[in-house]
C-alpha cells in the first residue's frame, strides 16, 4: 500500500541525503530538516521519535525503490 | 730651528704613525646606523609574514584534505551500511558495528568543526570545503543514529504513531 505522500517526500530526502554529494550536503539536509518538521508538527512528536518509528518503513523503501535489483537475503 | 733633515725625518715618523692608526680588518660587521636597522627590521618583518602565510596555508591546506579524508569515511560508512543494514537483515554485531562507527564519525566531524572555525571561508572552499556542508554532514549522520539507534519508544506510544502516520498498512 502506498505511504502518505509526506512520508514518500521525506523518505526520498532522507536517501538523496545520505547518498548526495559532499557540495550539496548543506542544501539536501536543509530540506530534510524542513520536512522533519513539517511531519512532526503533523503528527505530534519529536524528530527523533518520528525517525525511529519510521525506520523500518524506511529501510523497506530503500530496498524497493533505491537498491538496483531486488536484494537477496 | 727645525733643520731640513730634522723635518724630512719627522716627515717619515708621522706617515708610520698614520699607518699605525689605521682601523684593522675584523670579523665583526660595523655597527649600522638607524636607516640600516630599519631596513633590516623591516626585511625581518615581512619574512615573518611570508612564512606566517605560508604557514598559515599548510594549516588551511592540511585541515581541508583531513575534512575530505572524514567525507571518504562517510561515504565508505554508507556503503557499509547499504550492504549491512539493507541489502540483508542486520545482525546484532552489524547493529553495533553501524553504531560504533557513526558514534566515531559524528565526534570526528565536530573536531574537525572546531578546526576549521578561524579559516577563512574562501581559503576553504579552495580544497572544496564549506563548512556548512559539514555540518550538514554531521546532523544526518546525527539523524541516522537516533533512527536506528535511538532510544526505544514506549510501546503504546510507537504504535499509536505507527497508526496514524501509515494507517493500517502493513
Amino acid at each position: 500500500m502506498a505511504l502518505p505522500e509526506i512520508i514518500e517526500e521525506l523518505f526520498s530526502a532522507l536517501y538523496e541525503a545520505q547518498t548526495g554529494i559532499f557540495s550539496n550536503k548543506a542544501q539536501a539536509q536543509a530540506r530534510v530538516e524542513e520536512i522533519q518538521e513539517r511531519v512532526s508538527k503533523q503528527y505530534g512528536c519529536t524528530k527523533g521519535i518520528l525517525l525511529k518509528t519510521v525506520m523500518p518503513r524506511y529501510r523497506t523503501w530503500v530496498r524497493e525503490n533505491r537498491l538496483p535489483e531486488p536484494p537477496k537475503e | 730651528m727645525v733643520t731640513a733633515e730634522q723635518q724630512s725625518l719627522l716627515k717619515q715618523v708621522n706617515e708610520t704613525s698614520n699607518q699605525n692608526q689605521t682601523v684593522p680588518k675584523t670579523i665583526d660587521p660595523p655597527i649600522p646606523g638607524a636607516a640600516d636597522w630599519e631596513v633590516v627590521e623591516t626585511l625581518t618583518a615581512v619574512e615573518a609574514l611570508i612564512a606566517e602565510v605560508q604557514q598559515a596555508r599548510r594549516t588551511t591546506a592540511w585541515n581541508a584534505a583531513i575534512v575530505l579524508f572524514w567525507v571518504v569515511a562517510v561515504q565508505a560508512f554508507r556503503i557499509f551500511e547499504r550492504q549491512h543494514l539493507f541489502e540483508i537483515t542486520p545482525s546484532a554485531e552489524n547493529l553495533k558495528s553501524h553504531e560504533t562507527l557513526l558514534d566515531q564519525l559524528i565526534k570526528l566531524g565536530k573536531i574537525l568543526e572546531t578546526r576549521i572555525e578561524n579559516i577563512d571561508d574562501d581559503d576553504l572552499a579552495e580544497y572544496g570545503v564549506e563548512r556548512a556542508n559539514l555540518s550538514a554532514s554531521i546532523r544526518e549522520l546525527e539523524d541516522t543514529l537516533l533512527m536506528w539507534h535511538g532510544p526505544e519508544i514506549e510501546p503504546a506510544r510507537a504504535a499509536e504513531l505507527e497508526k496514524a502516520i501509515f494507517g493500517g498498512t502493513p
